[in-house]
């Protein structure tokens, strides 16, 4: 048996190892592998040797939590219940941190000196803000220093607790000794905890909710079948169908599961399962898949398989590996400052040394504490959220709507697009391309054409309806017409005594009307190019002495958006590789492909495929960006580095996708790319300047004045390197609004 | 199409339960209901007017179950 558990407590990915190496030895288990990013174990083992409670007691002995979920939640939905508390957690810490901030800010920039026992007044202030709101830095900082690591979390931590602590020493000295007038660090300590919650918490906010994508999934299988069992028919909920259960689908009814017709036939749209908006039709023998939608026949089916076997349940459980297992892009300024903090402890300690070596241990330890208070850039906590805010915020006032602000981050890395072709680089509706008409094709054969295809539903129906109401607006309208819709087929039409009928080349060729060969030299080619045809012939009375013949015939297609080709090819300007994968046929791949200049193609793709596709792209080190819009695109959208959906897509794909195209252009997917490039340099940039004021800064906090003017440094100079950095990066990122708005004009 | 009745052995809920699968997947079978009110056990099915009774017979037997047409 082979099942995922959410597991609590991991902190790092030592603790991952800790947990594998701890189970695997202990319990007789035949597989584990513990998945830090996610936060969840796969664990195989035979339920008679070993039960969950046991793999539960182990975990537990040494600090770690596996939560066995209840029938029907899934593994994400859990991990966002989790990212929820983790958002509510870090917002009750910002506004307490920011609510005692302000006064001490306030007293200790404007009215220093000037208040009785201040020094206790801001100590006691800084309490609620160091012990509570900035409780996780220095847990987090704890844990990383156990394994030898440094991140953000440690600067801060150091950072805070040094200004903290040697202001507490301080004021308690002032206490005993009556007055002194040493500078305090309070206002340093407080404002960086605060600023960094704060960027931590929109950050945090920016997070894509994925949980959404994976409960509109399961929305898509009908709640009730109808099964006939014993020759009776009862609505039952969908779990309590078993295989092999005969179920009725009427005209309009969503496929319940997975199975084969036994009787009945009907046209069947597929879009959910393989992207193609044309309908097929299917009869008896042929398999039908849960989440399609039969549109027009009354159908038996026998259920093959149910429940999690089938395709949709694939689907689900892929996008749901796929949004797992994404792993965590570390963040620049996290990656700055692993390198930075050893650095800055470096330089305090040789702060320390040379002083005390020249004989001066009162400025060496004034000096160490100056350097590690100062080296906190409070601004580095800024520097990431307010462009990835910015250019949030200006992508979705251009239509390109970022849910991920980690898609915003990293889009522009992308150096393989992958495409799905129908409703993505296609209009997604079929559409009447060419058409030919035989000699004594009369108006009144037209009048009877656009009144039959404008009674149907189907999409390729309404196409035709649409290029005949645009070429023919003044046609007439006919009278006395038998209309009758046969499933899965086409059309039967009795006028004045004759037939007509209209429908596909293989309707026609089973009631043996076959093509001239002036017919076929106009079909040939548009066939090869993957064009649906649709035939329009006429069934002479039984008296007449006429062969039933072809009078018309129309060629539909999906045509190629028109800004398509010129957005591609700027792609290839910047050296991204186009990838075109479709579940349609080789013929029309190619043919999208060879228009666009397309040259890695792939057809008749399953979701699965399509995802491993990907997944291949991603073991040659290539950041993979997925652009699509249907439901099948869903597990490959989760897959890819960076999912685009289109705005006029499904549901399944929108809540899946980082990022949504909302105008369903191509063109803003090259907008969304510079939007990416430019908001990335804008993040480098802040940290430049979260970081410059400070690093100028340290030399003096090491006492490099000392010697010349005896100037140490002082809270002002803390608090003018914390300004003028805030101000840079905020100010860097309102420029960013003003680039985006020049680039999307 | 023809309806063709048997007696069966079909007793109850789960004996129809073990026969479904193989009525079901049976492509002569259009439709097939047992009457487990009658003490006969009545099965009765809609075929093709080319299906043979004992076609249906075998697929019974097959099932486990014993048959006889009425």
């Amino acid at each position: 048996m082979q099942k995922n558990f959410p597991v609590e407590g991991m902190t790092c990915a030592a603790c991952a190892v800790s947990l594998e190496s701890y189970l695997k030895n202990s319990l007789p288990l035949e597989s584990i592998s513990v998945n830090y990013p996610t936060h969840t174990v796969t664990l195989e083992y035979n339920p008679n040797a070993v039960s969950i409670a046991d793999i539960q007691q182990k975990a537990k002995e040494i600090g770690y939590t596996i939560i066995n979920l209840q029938k029907g939640e899934s593994a994400v939905l859990f991990q966002q219940k989790n990212d929820q508390t983790i958002l509510k957690s870090l917002r009750k810490r910002f506004w307490i941190s920011a609510i005692f901030t302000t006064p001490i800010f306030g007293i200790s920039m404007f009215f220093m000196n000037q208040i009785p026992q201040e020094h206790l007044l801001l100590l006691l202030l800084s309490l609620p803000v160091i012990l509570y709101s900035g409780k996780p830095f220095y847990i987090s900082a704890w844990k990383k220093i156990k394994h030898k690591q440094t991140n953000m979390d440690t600067l801060v931590a150091l950072s805070t607790s040094i200004a903290f602590g040697y202001s507490a020493i301080i004021t308690w000295n002032e206490l005993a000794n009556n007055h002194s007038h040493i500078h305090v660090y309070f206002e340093s300590a407080t404002v960086i905890i605060t600023l960094i919650l704060l960027g931590k918490y929109l950050e945090e906010k920016a997070k894509q909710n994925t949980s959404a994508s994976i409960r509109e999934l399961l929305q898509l299988q009908p709640q009730t079948a109808k099964v006939i069992r014993n020759g009776e028919i009862v609505s039952l909920p969908i779990n309590e169908i078993v295989t092999h259960d005969l179920i009725q689908v009427l005209p309009g009814d969503i496929i319940p599961v997975d199975g084969k017709i036994k009787s009945g036939q009907a046209h069947i749209n597929e879009s959910t399962l393989s992207g193609e908006s044309i309908p097929v039709s299917k009869s008896k023998g042929d398999k039908v898949f849960a989440a399609t939608i039969n549109l027009d026949g009354t159908l038996k089916i026998i259920a093959q398989e149910v429940g999690s076997n089938t395709v949709l349940a694939s689907i689900v459980q892929r996008v749901e590996n796929a949004l797992g297992s994404k792993p965590p892009i570390q963040q620049t300024a996290d990656k700055i400052a692993g390198i930075f903090t050893p650095i800055v402890l470096g330089i305090a300690c040789c702060t320390a040394l040379v002083w005390c070596l020249s004989g001066n241990p009162q400025v060496a330890y004034i000096s160490f504490i100056n350097v590690l208070i100062i080296a906190c850039p409070c601004a580095l906590g800024l520097a990431t959220p307010t462009a990835l805010v910015v250019g949030l915020g200006e992508g979705a006032n251009h239509g390109i709507l970022f849910k991920d602000a980690e898609a915003l981050e990293n889009l522009h890395k992308t150096t393989d697009m992958v495409f799905d072709k129908t409703g993505t680089l296609t209009e997604g509706k079929p559409s009447v391309i060419r058409w030919w008409k035989a000699d004594d094709f009369t108006h009144q054969h037209l009048s009877l054409i656009q009144f039959a295809e404008s009674q149907s539903n189907h999409p390729i129906a309404q196409a035709i309806t649409n290029f005949l109401n645009s070429e023919f607006p003044q046609s007439e309208i006919v009278q006395d017409v038998d209309f009758q819709e046969i499933a899965g087929r086409g059309i039967e039409l009795k006028h004045k005594q004759q037939l007509y009928r209209i429908g596909s080349l293989s309707w026609m060729q089973t009631l043996s009307i076959q093509p001239n060969p002036t017919q076929k030299t106009f079909i040939d080619p548009l066939l090869k190019q993957g064009n649906t045809l649709v035939f329009f012939a006429s069934n002479p009375a039984p008296n007449d002495e006429n062969q039933p013949r072809i009078l018309a015939i129309f060629a539909v297609s999906d045509s190629i958006k028109s800004d398509a080709q010129v957005s591609i090819q700027k792609l290839k300007l910047q050296g991204i590789t186009c990838h075109l994968l479709t579940g349609d046929t080789l013929q029309s791949a190619n043919n999208v492909a060879f228009q666009l200049s397309i040259e890695k193609v792939k057809a008749k793709v399953l979701p699965t495929e399509k995802l491993q596709y990907i997944q291949n792209l991603q073991s040659q080190q290539k950041f993979v960006t997925m652009v699509g819009d249907g439901i099948n695109d869903a597990p490959s959208l989760a897959q890819a580095n960076v999912g685009v959906a289109m705005g006029a897509g499904t549901h399944v794909a929108i809540e899946t996708a980082q990022v949504t195209l909302r105008n369903n252009r191509l063109n803003q997917l090259v907008q969304a790319l510079s939007l990416s490039k430019k908001t990335f340099a804008t993040i480098h940039q802040n940290l430049f300047w979260a970081f410059i004021y400070n690093l100028l800064a340290i030399p003096v906090a090491a006492g490099i004045l000392i010697p010349y003017n005896g100037f140490v440094l002082n809270p002002m100079i803390a608090g003018a390197a914390m300004s003028f950095s805030s101000l840079s990066v905020l100010g860097n990122s309102l420029y960013l609004k003003f680039q985006i708005k020049k680039l999307l004009r | 199409m023809k309806t063709i009745k048997f007696t069966t052995n079909i007793n109850c809920g789960n004996c129809i339960k073990s026969v479904t699968p193989w009525l079901n997947q049976a492509e002569e079978i259009e439709e097939w209901t047992v009457d487990t009110s009658d003490p006969q056990k009545i099965l009765t099915v809609t075929v093709e007017n080319e299906t043979s009774p004992e076609t249906i017979k075998t697929i019974v037997i097959q099932a486990g179950f014993s048959i006889q047409e009425l």
